[in-house]
């Protein structure tokens, strides 16, 4: 495989030709030896930002390195601009809807690429971490709700208790006051809820029984609770309810994490990496606690106030609980996920969760990263999958061209799954005849097509 | 040497007699045959109906007996699985699916989710809406904003 590297110190491209394996430690042990170094002592990178720390025995593919990569090397880990470690991507506005960075962008250069303007080098494929898209991780309505309604509010347990309505009125329901007998429509909670006298008692039904009973509009009552730091929220249906759902919520833990969504969402041009690195975290948390709502308590009241009333209870998918959707996405490849992200707005907040682009990246680009955290994987994934499939088109069109065209020019572009071996088959025309146009790889796979002129025998084998 | 059984009282109080090394198979029943009194009916399974109950048997029973030890025998019972959720609707799958999750059954929870993703393979976001029956919540805002978010996977 050849490659080029080029000193971070002098700045100097050099070609060199790694040997099979393709390992790791064949790419450090070639560099080491065209510079006369010792292998330990070298750092590289795809992107003089990154260092590359795998196995020694990890090959170039599962790296993402391909024949005609560029490849940063230093001898010192501070000639790095940033931290030896991996950073999370670049975000202009992770939170808000907004317009997406078509693919074309992947081959812009980063905006926080390093000085070398003059640098007119192609870069590594693992260049492609810009973000392309920053796709919402908390449902619309939920962070819509949370935005409006509770800015502002100091107690912990009144912010829990409008999430807690807001999942609820995400999940199907709507608020109804019972002294009125009517909707609530939008948003609203009754007056005086947040007064701390008296416990706040909500009441919900479903659109399709406002004005079906004559006897009272068949609803589910939720109870709140506050004990310290915690909010006890207790729902069952009005009427003959059989038991209660209950949950407890941990205020000092969840609020925090939702605070930080607000905040996000309305300074976002002031955001900077450390904001970003707790991305993350605050939004595992706050999936955690939608999770936990919808499914103990959000999800069963829904189902038995269906039977009760004797609706139709929801679809049988969505009647699973998160953790078993999530389970079903798992097993789906990652184009497939991303197009169960457009069915409906819970899946496709079920389909942004992190973790599970991580997961699809490892099975999909190599596990080389799989230690790694602070992605943002699923634009990770994209990226990596548009480049793939540029990759083969380019592939493609170049394999169009006239038969009788000279000699294989250009970079070459080794698609990671289509053809294993680096090169397609090519059957008839001159290309069985020639021996490969590079590449020692090649040479394995024409060696056999080679024995095709002078076809072996097999006389003793009869 | 006899084997005990074990009955399993279903939601609909339906009594289903099986061999122990069929039943503990769940782990939600081994810890209910080792934690609680055994009522006189049988095991209480409150959250899982006949239906449901007499598949997870069937299921139980045939991988409970049948060991594979070699390749053939794996792929015997594989083919077995195969047969057993080809003879499933849509619904019961997913019953299936939350009685396994219920009755911490592990084989049977990923082999039915795996079928559930198989379903959804290669479809298009209106067949899976239709398939099961899923509405689209989306404000035509929000449905463009989703779509291009994902359009490098309709290419």
């Amino acid at each position: 495989m050849r490659l080029r590297i080029r000193s971070m110190e002098s700045k100097e491209t050099l070609k060199i030709e790694t040997p099979p394996p393709f390992s790791l430690q064949t790419l450090k042990d070639a560099i080491a030896e065209k510079i006369s170094v010792p292998p330990e002592t070298l750092i590289i990178s795809l992107n003089r930002k990154d260092t590359i720390d795998a196995a020694p025995h990890e090959s170039l593919n599962s790296l993402g390195i391909t024949s005609g990569d560029l490849i940063f090397y230093s001898l010192g880990p501070n000639n790095f601009s940033e931290a030896t470690t991996y950073k999370p991507p670049q975000t202009s506005n992770h939170q808000v809807l907004t317009e997406i960075e078509t693919p074309k962008a992947l081959d812009q250069p980063k905006e926080d690429k390093l000085n070398s303007s003059d640098d007119t080098m192609e870069e590594g494929p693992d260049d492609v971490d810009v973000p392309i898209a920053t796709s919402s991780s908390v449902p619309c309505l939920l962070r819509k709700i949370l935005m409006e309604e509770s800015v502002g509010l100091e107690e912990e347990h009144k912010l829990l208790t409008i999430a807690v309505h807001a999942v609820f009125l995400e999940s199907g329901f709507v608020g109804f006051d019972q002294t009125e007998q009517k909707k609530i429509d939008g948003f609203h909670l009754p007056l005086g809820w947040a007064s701390n006298l008296v416990p706040l008692s909500l009441q919900y039904t479903v659109p399709p029984l406002l004005g079906r009973c004559v006897d009272g509009v068949e609803t589910v009552v939720l109870r709140f609770q506050v004990l310290g730091k915690f909010l006890n929220v207790r729902g069952s249906l009005s009427k003959n309810g059989v038991g209660w759902y209950k949950l407890c919520l941990d205020g000092s833990r969840i609020a925090p994490s939702i605070r930080f969504v607000q905040s996000n969402q309305v300074l976002v041009e002031s955001m900077d990496n450390k904001d970003r690195t707790s991305k993350f975290f605050h939004e595992k948390e706050v999936f955690g606690f939608w999770k936990i709502v919808k499914d103990e308590i959000a999800l069963p009241l829904l189902i038995d106030l269906c039977v009760k009333s004797g609706l139709e209870p929801p679809p049988c998918f969505l009647c699973l609980p998160t953790d078993l959707k999530l389970r079903i996405l798992e097993y789906l490849p990652g184009d497939d996920i991303a197009r169960a992200s457009c069915v409906n707005t819970e899946l496709r907040y079920i389909a942004s969760h992190n973790d599970l682009w991580k997961q699809k990246f490892s099975e999909e680009f190599g596990s080389s990263l799989k230690h790694v955290n602070g992605y943002n994987w699923k634009d990770k994934f994209i990226g990596h999958w548009e480049r793939r499939k540029s990759c083969e088109r380019a592939r493609r069109q170049r394999f169009r061209r006239p038969l009788f065209h000279p000699r294989f020019e250009g970079p070459v572009f080794v698609p990671r799954r289509r053809y294993p071996f680096g090169f397609p088959r090519i059957i008839g025309g001159d290309h069985d005849m020639f021996p490969p146009p590079y590449g020692s790889r090649r040479t394995i796979q024409f060696g056999a097509r080679t024995m095709s002129i002078s076809p072996p025998c097999h006389l003793d084998e009869i | 040497m006899s084997t005990k059984k074990i009955t399993l009282l279903s939601s609909d109080r339906e009594q289903f007699i099986v061999d122990e090394a069929v039943a503990i198979q769940s782990q939600t029943i081994k810890n209910l045959i080792e934690d609680t009194v055994p009522d006189e009916d049988g095991i209480p399974l409150p959250v899982v109906h006949s239906r449901i109950l007499a598949k997870v048997t069937e299921y139980l029973t045939k991988h409970a007996n049948y060991k594979p030890h070699n390749d053939a025998a794996k792929e015997e019972l594989k083919n077995w699985d195969v047969k057993f959720l080809g003879k499933l609707d849509n619904n019961t799958l997913f019953d299936l699916i939350l009685a396994a999750n219920y009755l911490d059954i592990k084989g049977l929870l990923d082999l039915t989710c795996q079928a559930v993703a198989d379903l959804m393979k290669g479809m298009s976001v209106e067949e899976v809406r239709k398939l099961f029956n899923i509405e689209n919540d989306f404000t035509p805002e929000e449905e463009e904003a989703v779509r291009k978010e994902n359009q490098w996977a309709f290419d």
